[in-house]
């Protein structure tokens, strides 16, 4: 039921943002009394972070789809290439809220919010290198991990920054590496 | 060497018989701190004007009280609060404070069992309940009639007694409890037995998870606690979703 509330909540997010009075409007949408928005104690943070999570959920279902769609004597996806359509696929999900996810981005490193915000983002790259075909127990699951982390971070960043359409551009240059 | 209370003294009596000192013997016991307690409690619950409020076995008016003022400092019209116990006697004490703050229009007082309230399904946005549920003999009907009257998206908050986990302290405060406690019964109520009854009744109810698994029983979701002062008082909130 929580999930519904944020859920409902992202339907207010263009007009009043990441935040409290999203999470009234949707509680008002839902008929709930109004002592329920006692549920969410990070506030409005709780909508970005739950965004945050659905979006990473759908990008799983896609990657789990395309996994059992893949015919079994086909040629095995390069690794540089499959990380590089994961990252534009997940961060091109965030286009509908675009205007407002740099907000919704600062509050969730709010230092109360932070610890949420990372978990979540760990178990996204997790997935990615999951699907990716990395089996690796060794030193280097750290260091792939840092990596996409920092590539996924940075490219986030520029495409927050950058008012065009033109994603693929910086996508491409960022990954090839 | 602790001595076992009569089990015949009902609550209904052994409220009746601490209702006029009762305000005094909170301060003695927990030398204040209740005050402040409470003031968190009503904090925590943060109604909003709008809010149907009951406080349950809120008999002289402490929780009541602190949720109108609350209210009132948001804005000068406030829903009204109804307060309900099972003692007349306790209710009594609550309306002529309430009369002489002059605060008494602000609030309904019923006779009742928190087991059985005489009131409807799906009314109130917050049902609180301070220091009354340990003495219900089924806490689970308790749990389930605050679930029933509560609406859906409503709160349910409970201010009680509970478990201190550290055993350091837990001796220093069980040997206070049942040394100290009772003889000040004895010497500001005149009444050494309802007060060795009282923190008996706290140590026999449930611990903070376990009651908070009692509170899940009853069909509340996102079920919390909080600890104030070690552990000696605990705050558990749900929500009827």
């Amino acid at each position: 039921m929580k999930y519904d509330i944020l859920e409902s909540s992202l339907k207010h997010v263009t007009n009043h943002g990441w935040s409290s009075v999203s999470l009234k409007l949707a509680i008002k949408d839902l008929e709930l009394s109004e002592a329920s928005i006692g549920m969410f104690k990070l506030g409005g943070a709780e909508i970005a972070l739950h965004y945050d999570q659905s979006l990473n959920d759908d990008l799983e279902d896609i990657m789990a789809q395309q996994q059992d769609e893949r015919q079994p004597d086909a040629p095995e996806v390069p690794i540089a290439h499959f990380l590089k359509d994961a990252i534009k696929t997940r961060l091109e999900m965030q286009l509908p809220h675009y205007e407002r996810w740099s907000e919704g981005l600062a509050l969730i490193l709010d230092p109360k919010v932070a610890p949420k915000a990372t978990k979540q983002f760990a178990h996204l790259i997790d997935d990615i290198w999951f699907y990716a075909g990395d089996k690796s127990t060794n030193i280097n699951w750290y260091t792939r991990r840092a990596s996409v982390a920092a590539i996924y971070g940075m490219t986030e960043l520029y495409m927050l920054q950058d008012k065009s359409q033109s994603f693929r551009r910086h996508g491409l240059s960022l990954t090839e590496e | 060497k602790r001595v076992v209370s009569t089990q015949s003294t009902g609550v209904k009596e052994v409220f009746g018989k601490v209702a006029e000192s009762y305000d005094v013997m909170n301060d003695a016991m927990s030398l204040g701190v209740h005050r402040l307690w409470k003031d968190h409690f009503v904090k925590e619950a943060a109604p909003q004007p709008t809010y149907k409020c009951l406080d349950v076995a809120g008999g002289t008016g402490d929780i009541a009280f602190r949720l109108h003022r609350h209210m009132r400092n948001i804005n000068s019209e406030t829903s009204d609060i109804v307060i309900c116990d099972i003692n007349t006697e306790m209710l009594k004490v609550g309306q002529n404070r309430a009369e002489q703050l002059g605060i008494n229009q602000h609030f309904t007082w019923m006779e009742g069992n928190a087991e059985q309230l005489d009131l409807p399904d799906n009314t109130f946005d917050v049902y609180t309940i301070a220091y009354g549920i340990r003495n219900v003999t089924h806490i689970d009907r308790a749990l389930s009639e605050a679930y029933r009257v509560l609406k859906p998206g409503g709160k349910f908050m409970c201010l009680e007694f509970s478990d201190v986990p550290n055993p350091v302290l837990s001796q220093i405060y069980d040997r206070y409890s049942f040394d100290v406690i009772p003889v000040l019964g004895q010497l500001i109520a005149g009444d050494f037995e309802s007060y060795q009854y009282l923190v008996e009744s706290i140590r026999k109810f449930p611990k903070q998870d376990a009651f908070a698994d009692m509170i899940a029983q009853a069909g509340f979701s996102v079920v919390d606690y909080e600890n104030l002062t070690f552990g000696v008082t605990a705050i558990h909130t749900g929500f009827k979703l």
